[in-house]
């Protein structure tokens, strides 16, 4: 770049001085020394953004704030989590399911959205839709289960020669001719 | 109400946690290949009951739609053939109750502590690392940090663990400790909010609506505290009779002495526990008189400090505040009434109180057109 | 019981504003100001400043907590960058009468930015760490050369998963090609309205055809686009002033609320005209008249509009959050969260520094696309740019509400060591902080209405305002 002559020849001729590191004043710490401690300053200017406005994907902005407070409980008398030494086998019957918890907690986040979704509502009515024209229903067609439809479930499932589970298998949506998409 | 608790029965000793999964109506196509261990997978769904299995076993389970229990985590009482549904994936309004026991007896309580506590805090960190992505959980009680270390340690290892939560901890603020630094600056503070109470700038009244006393001074001085270590704090004061007056002098207490609070929320009642015991001589009709209310939140706003209404039924907030009112009754006692019928608000409203009075409630309330 | 320092100021109304640090106020008598000067505080004084957060007992406790918060807010903080003013040409289809950029006529060559260069921007925009950017386009007029601004944006939407444009035009001339430019949600105008039409005239169009495009465009822009799209700016000459209620009635009917009353600014082609004797006072006393206007006007209206500057006085003086307005900020540490790129490709501090530049007044370039920024010379320019430790402002009740603007300085003086008091920065605040003070403690229903309105509470009245009696 050509050399410009300027009124001003340069920043000490305006008055700036010559530069030192840190001008700024220091900051006063937590603690005497330590050094490595995050100084008070730093703490305050972290300012958190709100973040936890962000969070709820499944709700408005501000619903998760919730005032929480507690009207419940849970009743227990003296648990002690033991983790199981040996895992027992049990052989399937048709009396009181059995059940051995796992070991160590792992994180493992839910990220499919369970199964009140639109899309899970729509099958559900298409479901019912069938279940009524079939009269293996005749309550609301409201997207959603009731007792009356799993038990109208079974029969369907059963009359068809599906596997009988009460619950909208892919056999029982071929069946119908529902496409699960 | 959506029920909390539900019934079940499972063949086992001792309490469990589980997470239940349908892959029913064309989700099985998501279902992955080897099931986390603590998950349990709907086999069969009848008018009596729902099966579900896992590499632990089996359960069943009654009087609730597996379709309404997907992604839910339980925690399992085999013995007295309960579950208690911890974490509800499809509701923002998840609270781990980790303790009955408190060290204050506030007058408008609506959860009345009791003596016998049970440690269930492995459950919850167990829990917690099941819970939905990017999940807000609640802690609450009683009073949690009257277990401070082992609370400490199941946020710690949660938020290591799942970058992805955040939490929102109830406390009277009563039991930090100098000591404590340490273990708050290394938390990652930006992802737990820190929900205070703060019932009045005067120290006689805010201990006697807690009934201990020097509980105020106490809180002060970890306020401090809890501003130095960079905690993100959500000042709660519920309005009553006893504290409605001195909110706007609150309001000045507050801007003065702590501005560090994310937010103040300006909470009401619940006329459930103590709050139904003393409810004629604590609940405070906003509907009938707000001044004292908007002075207050219109001097801290005006400082820059965020402020809410909570809990409050939008036809008995003035129009111009009706914006600062979210919709905060979680989903699980939440109600409308009759006469919400064909008001023009009603979706943005958080409704009232499941409890809440028909006689001796707010006076004015009633669809908005 | 330690009281942080206050500091004092006599009022135009007689009366005696005090603040300390951390940018807590209240008024108060002689009376008082002998006790404190003294150190014969009363219980009544002592309980007041112990309740207004102006004191302390011990290091850590409560109040000094507070202090400490409140005043570590004010501080303004380098943060990452994330606004880029970018200059892709100085060609302009306008001629303004005070135009401060040493503008190029439309048709020349040699003033825009090279294929270089512009790579050389997007390896800069490229470096940048985001998520969030906003881009200014400036010039000349920026429209004249779409293609540029396009290349930039898609860039940009590319890189950053939130970004923001405002294209700062003069809405004389555009083409499908422009239009469709702005049409995008993401991009913003800022545009030149200066008054009523005749002033516009007098100053930026200078003939009836232009102004006539100009004001078809806006009409055109209005209709098309959503409130909030659109803001724009007057540049008031201060020897000849629009009348203020046709400004407002203008911007009103084109959806603008918010004005931002400028004064010429005497760099550039505006250095040549002569604005006569006193500018600063008459400026002061414009502006405050303004202000009352705004007041009464919003008050018969019922609809309420602010002057934007005076706004963020407001807010400077009752919160401690309102430290990012790169116009009044303390420290205002340059080069930290946003940077002017010309269309040479050189890095400057700001705007006016690249004006300053421009005219052969100062080099305060700091770099360039090519070699990056220059960061001993951005050091040495911070170096002055906070008031702390000034010798002046130090005893000012507003320093914690004020800031510095060395630039200003330097355009005006040639030097940034003039002291603060003979400064136009200096006085141009003590008068908006005065009028500030004034308007706050009003007790009339107009004054508190547009009060509640600009900071965006329900109402605002007694009590709101500290007195110490």
């Amino acid at each position: 770049m050509r050399k410009r002559l300027f009124a001003i020849p340069s920043l000490l001729a305006a008055g700036f001085l010559p530069v030192n590191a840190h001008a700024f004043p220091t900051k006063p710490t937590l603690d005497n020394g330590g050094g490595k401690a995050k100084s008070l300053f730093d703490i305050f200017k972290l300012n958190h953004i709100y973040t936890l406005a962000g969070h709820s994907s499944h709700s408005s902005h501000s619903s998760h704030s919730s005032h929480r407070s507690s009207t419940g409980g849970y009743s227990f008398s003296s648990p002690v989590y033991r983790a199981p030494t040996v895992p027992l086998y049990s052989t399937p019957s048709n009396s009181a399911p059995t059940y051995q918890a796992p070991p160590a907690p792992e994180p493992a986040p839910l990220k499919v959205l369970p199964g009140n979704t639109n899309r899970f509502k729509e099958i559900v009515l298409q479901v019912q839709l069938a279940m009524i024209a079939f009269g293996y229903y005749s309550g609301e067609l409201n997207g959603k289960f009731s007792p009356e439809m799993r038990a109208g479930l079974q029969r369907l499932q059963a009359d068809y020669g599906l596997k009988v589970t009460g619950t909208i298998t892919p056999e029982t949506l071929n069946a119908l001719k529902i496409e699960a998409r | 109400m959506i029920p909390l608790r539900i019934k079940i029965e499972a063949d086992a000793d001792h309490p469990f946690v589980i997470r239940l999964r349908s892959f029913e109506g064309g989700s099985w196509q998501k279902r992955p290949e080897r099931l986390n261990p603590f998950d349990v997978a709907l086999q069969h769904a009848g008018p009596e009951g729902a099966d579900y299995a896992g590499e632990g076993g089996s359960i069943r389970v009654f009087g609730i739609d597996p379709s309404e229990v997907d992604g839910d985590v339980l925690l399992v009482n085999p013995r007295r053939g309960t579950a208690d549904r911890l974490v509800r994936s499809s509701s923002p309004h998840n609270t781990f109750l980790v303790t009955e026991r408190c060290d204050q007896v506030c007058v408008m309580c609506s959860q009345p502590p009791k003596k016998h506590h049970v440690n269930l805090f492995p459950y919850f960190e167990t829990a917690a690392l099941l819970a939905p992505e990017g999940a807000t959980i609640g802690v609450s009680g009683g009073e949690p940090t009257l277990f401070m270390e082992q609370l400490f340690a199941f946020l710690a290892r949660v938020l290591e663990k799942r970058a992805d939560l955040s939490f929102h901890v109830l406390t009277n603020g009563q039991h930090f400790d100098e000591v404590d630094r340490d273990v708050m600056v290394s938390l990652d503070q930006s992802r737990i909010l820190w929900g205070v109470p703060l019932y009045s700038h005067d120290p006689a009244v805010h201990d006697q609506i807690v009934g201990k006393p020097c509980a105020q001074e106490r809180l002060l001085e970890n306020m401090a505290f809890l501003c130095r270590v960079g905690a993100s704090i959500e000042l709660r004061t519920v309005l009553m009779q006893p504290n409605a007056a001195g909110l706007p002098r609150l309001a000045r207490f507050i801007t003065a002495m702590l501005p560090f609070v994310r937010i103040w929320a300006v909470m009401q009642t619940e006329n459930i526990g103590y709050g139904r015991m003393n409810w004629k001589t604590l609940f405070y009709d906003s509907s009938a008189g707000f001044d004292a209310i908007g002075h207050a939140i219109d001097f801290v706003r005006s400082r820059g400090i965020d402020a809410r209404l909570y809990n409050f039924p939008l036809c008995t907030v003035p129009e111009i505040y009706r914006h600062l009112a979210p919709a905060t009754i979680s989903d699980w006692k939440r109600a409308y009434r009759k006469e919400c019928d064909g008001c023009s608000l009603r979706t943005r409203c958080g409704g009232f109180f499941e409890w809440h009075p028909r006689d001796h409630g707010y006076s004015k309330l009633g669809a908005v057109q | 019981m330690n009281v942080w320092p206050l500091k004092f100021r006599e009022l135009p109304d007689g009366s005696m504003l005090f603040s300390d640090d951390a940018g807590r106020f209240f008024k108060a008598d002689d009376g008082f100001l002998d006790r404190y000067a003294t150190d014969e505080l009363s219980v009544a004084d002592r309980s007041f400043l112990k309740e207004g957060s102006h004191s302390f007992d011990r290091e850590f406790d409560l109040p000094w907590t507070s202090f400490a918060y409140r005043w570590s807010q004010r501080q303004s903080r380098p943060e990452k960058m994330n606004y880029v003013i970018l200059v892709p040409t100085l060609r302009c289809n306008l001629a303004c009468g005070y135009c401060q950029v040493s503008r190029a006529p439309d048709s020349a060559r040699g003033f825009d930015w090279s294929d270089e260069t512009l790579a050389g921007v997007l390896l800069f925009l490229g470096g940048l760490e985001g998520p969030d950017i906003k881009v200014e386009f400036q010039g000349g007029e920026p429209l004249l050369r779409v293609d540029l601004l396009e290349t930039v944006r898609d860039f940009c939407r590319e890189k950053f998963s939130q970004s923001r444009f405002v294209v700062c035009t003069n809405l004389q001339k555009l083409d499908t090609r422009a239009w469709a430019f702005l049409d995008a949600d993401d991009t913003f105008i800022s545009t030149s309205l200066d008054g009523d039409r005749t002033t516009h005239e007098r100053q930026r169009t200078h003939d009836d055809n232009v102004t006539d495009g100009f004001f078809r465009n806006l009409e055109q822009a209005v209709a098309r686009y959503p409130k909030g799209k659109i803001s724009a700016l007057p540049t008031v000459d201060v020897a000849n002033p629009p009348d203020f209620d046709a400004l407002l009635d203008n911007y009103e009917r084109y959806g603008i609320r918010s004005v931002y009353l400028r004064p010429i600014n005497h760099q550039g082609f505006a250095r040549k005209l002569d604005q006569g004797d006193n500018v600063l006072a008459r400026w002061n006393r414009l502006h405050s008249e303004f202000i009352d206007l705004l007041i009464a006007r919003n008050h018969r209206t019922g609809r309420f509009m602010e002057e934007y500057y005076f706004t963020q006085c407001l807010k400077r003086v009752l919160r401690f959050d309102t430290n990012n307005h790169v116009d009044i900020r303390n420290p205002n540490f340059f080069a930290s969260d946003y940077v002017v790129i010309d269309y040479d490709g050189r890095f400057y501090p700001t705007d006016e520094a690249r004006m300053l530049s421009r005219i052969g007044r100062i080099d305060l370039g700091i770099g360039d696309v090519a070699t990056g920024i220059d960061q001993r010379k951005v050091e040495a320019l911070n170096s002055g740019a906070f008031n702390h430790f000034d010798p002046d402002c130090i005893h000012c009740a507003y320093q914690p509400f004020c800031g510095t603007d060395v630039v200003d300085d330097i355009s005006r003086y040639g030097r940034i060591d003039v002291p603060r008091p003979d400064t136009w920065f200096c006085g141009r605040h003590l008068s908006l902080f005065d009028k500030a003070f004034e308007v706050l403690y009003r007790k009339d229903k107009p004054t508190r209405a547009s009060l509640a309105a600009w900071l965006g509470v329900a109402a605002w009245d007694d009590g709101m305002a500290p007195v110490h009696s």
